[in-house]
């Protein structure tokens, strides 16, 4: 297990990225019971596989925009469409594990994809201009020290007693504020520090340990399309 | 004579929509080797004469430049920050807003992969650069796990891998404890005596006196004037109008000696109560074990070095870390938010609304007060404090110090029992330091319960606290200052050193000589800036 672990977490972004994408996209546009439920099987293993750990807030923020999402649907295809109820849920479970499926997907990817070489790889396999590469790879490094900001923003509020619930949006507004402030001095200090260590100079730059696409991405590719058109074959023929 | 690397002329730079000029008339030069400290008070535009040296101003940061600048041989307003790169290097005081990449090994690439360098090339600066600095054994370790003061050795080895000619550093050791910035320091004179010229901003003047070839003051008209040492320019502009204007001047350029502390002395019933305490973040142990108690009235330091858990501890004594084990109690009862009032590293984090009045009048609205008589109080208060004209000014646009003020002022009108203080004087001038250290003392007069992170070891001097040292996680020391002086063995492991003076005070007279004329000395510049 954690040799799979390894190897998933070692794929070169690039064609993870691909592969994730296009099962985002096949799942998206077909509605068949057999291929959701190969791409909710296949994302919910790699997510076991991977070990990706998510965190509590965010496995529940899911879960409960899942539950959410079920509910308002069934009542619409019952009450508007006038669909029985339980035709109503069938579609609406179908519509779930389309939900679910990319959720997983993107769990997957976020969770076992380092960022340094994710900008590597975007740069060096699919031709995206350095510069752009690492904007995406330093938006994503910024993440936890955004997110550490506004847990001890909750807790100084806590401590100062600001909360009214009459009034929650002044509550928002006391966190937006200096939150911005705060990540706006941050990028600028960060995009100093980075020209100043030649960042931008060139159109072009070197890499001391360059991604490559290896056998094993070509094998993950490989099984994960044999994957898909076995579902989508499946659906054909039933 | 070599010609000056940095060579500046009559600099002015005015930003957009600002009323002057940030700096109105700066000249000075440096050659090779030379090493050049830069003071001033806070808002005199220090920062703004590294950032048009580095060609960030006007490349990244819109202002008007007139004058003349030269950069080894090249003007950064024409070229730009990138385009110096290789032949700048900058340094900030912040090290977590610097680094970009994940691991130690690929920060040092980072420099030499962005100018192309061969791979084989990129490598062998990054490990000799990685060497200079001490963090060969660190290679392979996340950026992230480095405590602050290997992160700011980072910062400083990144910018030496292309060799630069000039190194630029804004206040580098801002944010980490006395034992490793005087490191910090040891490595900037071996780059200075390998031929780089050094120009740094430093509120902590005594690091950077020994290493100065000339000292640059600048006014706060945004003037300058180049002296030779500190000594000269204390000589001509004089300790007690320095120290007003918020320059850091050691306390033995004091005119003077003041008797009596301002603060400290032993509590009455215990307002603070930790026995045993535990703090687990997933596999690391934050806290492990510790024991501490204040009374009533009374003011606790906590020492330590970064990363050895004193955050943590207040945060527990805060009531905001929930899972721990051992015994907590505060005011009488198990820890919660509303019983401290709590001032943050960072002030802009407590911010929570537009104007210094509002700010302070949202403190009294939680206290049941209303709208209209809650504002009016605010206004009263910062008039009695002085204040009053900062009443309509926006939060975010006030100075550093200026906001760790209203921070303070703010939690002051909490009125709670306890007061946790985490790092209240980092990176403030001299005068901002000697405002916060007279509203610490004043907390303690009314007889609340103070427990204070610093790594400021002058505060310790003048404040008499009684001390708590922290090395990773676990209390290695509990006494007061005399004692830790004397426990010379320990004073590594919990990153303090003495200031300078009063290290050569302690080993020329012994610690009592060195806690009374230290601070009797600090007291002299700090009444002479009202505090």
């Amino acid at each position: 297990m954690r040799a799979l672990e390894r190897e998933l977490r070692e794929l070169n972004p690039s064609v993870k990225l691909l592969a994730v994408l296009a099962g985002v996209l096949h799942a998206a546009l077909l509605s068949s019971a057999a291929v959701l439920l190969a791409h909710l099987l296949t994302a919910a293993a790699l997510v076991a596989l991977g070990r990706v750990r998510v965190r509590r807030v965010f496995a529940l923020g899911a879960l409960a925009t899942l539950a959410g999402y079920t509910w308002v649907n069934f009542a619409l295809f019952v009450a508007n469409l006038g669909l029985a109820p339980g035709e109503a849920l069938a579609r609406v479970l179908l519509l779930d594990a389309r939900i679910a499926a990319i959720i997983l997907y993107s769990a997957f990817f976020a969770g076992t994809t380092d960022p340094a070489a994710l900008a590597s790889s975007l740069s060096l396999q699919l031709k995206v201009p350095y510069v752009y590469a690492f904007m995406s790879f330093v938006t994503l490094r910024s993440a936890p020290i955004v997110l550490g900001d506004l847990e001890n923003m909750v807790a100084f509020r806590r401590v100062k007693g600001y909360a009214s619930w009459r009034r929650p949006h002044r509550y928002l507004l006391s966190l937006s504020m200096p939150l911005l402030y705060l990540s706006v001095r941050r990028a600028a200090l960060l995009a100093i520090a980075m020209e100043s260590r030649g960042f931008g100079k060139l159109p072009h730059r070197t890499y001391v340990r360059p991604t490559k696409v290896r056998k094993r991405d070509w094998a993950f590719a490989g099984l994960y399309g044999a994957a898909i058109a076995l579902a989508t074959a499946a659906s054909l023929f039933r | 004579m070599s010609e000056p690397v940095v060579l500046v002329r009559d600099l002015k730079v005015a930003y957009p929509l600002a009323k002057g000029y940030a700096l109105s008339g700066v000249s000075f030069e440096a050659r090779r080797g030379e090493f050049v400290l830069v003071v001033g008070p806070t808002g005199s535009g220090k920062t703004t004469l590294l950032l048009t040296l580095a060609g960030a101003i006007p490349s990244l940061i819109p202002a008007r430049v007139e004058g003349l600048v030269k950069v080894a041989g090249r003007s950064p307003a024409e070229e730009g920050l990138a385009g110096l790169a290789g032949t700048v290097g900058v340094v900030f005081q912040d090290p977590e807003s610097q680094y970009v990449m994940p691991t130690v090994i690929e920060e040092a690439y980072f420099p030499g992969e962005n100018l192309a360098l061969p791979p084989s090339e990129v490598e062998r600066r990054a490990r000799r650069a990685l060497e200079l600095v001490g963090l060969e054994e660190y290679s392979d370790r996340r950026v992230e796990t480095l405590s602050t003061g290997l992160k700011q050795r980072l910062a400083i080895a990144s910018a030496l891998v292309l060799d630069p000619e000039v190194l630029l550093l804004d206040e580098p050791t801002a944010h980490i404890d006395m034992r490793t910035a005087r490191e910090i320091y040891g490595i900037l004179g071996e780059l200075k005596r390998e031929g780089k010229t050094v120009v740094v901003v430093e509120h902590r003047v005594e690091l950077a006196e020994e290493l100065a070839d000339k000292v640059v003051y600048i006014r706060g008209d945004g003037t300058s004037r180049v002296y030779p040492s500190i000594r000269d320019l204390v000589g001509e502009v004089g300790a007690e109008r320095l120290a007003a204007e918020g320059v850091w001047i050691p306390p033995e350029y004091a005119p003077c000696a003041r008797g009596s502390r301002i603060a400290g002395g032993p509590g009455g019933d215990l307002d603070v109560e930790v026995e045993g305490l535990t703090v687990r973040f997933g596999p690391i142990t934050a806290l492990s074990d510790v024991s501490l108690e204040a009374g009533r009235g009374e003011l606790v330091a906590v020492l330590g070095p970064n990363g050895s858990g004193k955050t943590t501890l207040l945060k527990a004594l805060a009531g905001l870390v929930r899972r721990y084990s051992g015994r907590v109690s505060v005011a009488g009862g198990p820890p919660h938010p509303s019983k401290v009032a709590f001032v943050a590293q960072v002030p802009e984090l407590q911010f929570t609304e537009r104007t210094v009045a509002e700010e302070l009048a949202s403190a009294l609205r939680s206290q049941g007060l209303r709208g209209g008589e809650a504002l009016r109080r605010a206004r009263e208060l910062l008039e009695a404090r002085g204040l009053g004209e900062l009443s309509d000014a926006v939060v975010y646009e006030l100075s550093q110090g200026e906001k760790r003020l209203v921070s303070f002022l703010e939690m002051e009108l909490l009125e709670r029992r306890v007061y946790l203080l985490d790092e209240p004087t980092f990176g403030l001038d001299m005068k901002y330091s000697a405002l916060v250290a007279a509203e610490i003392g004043g907390l303690v007069k009314r007889g609340k319960t103070v427990v204070l992170v610093t790594h400021d070891s002058w505060l310790l001097f003048l404040l008499n606290p009684r001390v708590y040292g922290l090395s990773k996680g676990r209390v290695v020391f509990e006494g007061d200052l005399r004692e830790l002086l004397a426990r010379r063995g320990l004073w590594g492991e919990l990153g303090f050193l003495p200031p300078r003076y009063a290290l050569k005070l302690l080993e020329e007279h012994g610690p009592e000589e060195a806690v009374s004329e230290y601070s009797a000395r600090l007291r002299c510049l700090h009444e002479g800036l009202g505090a």
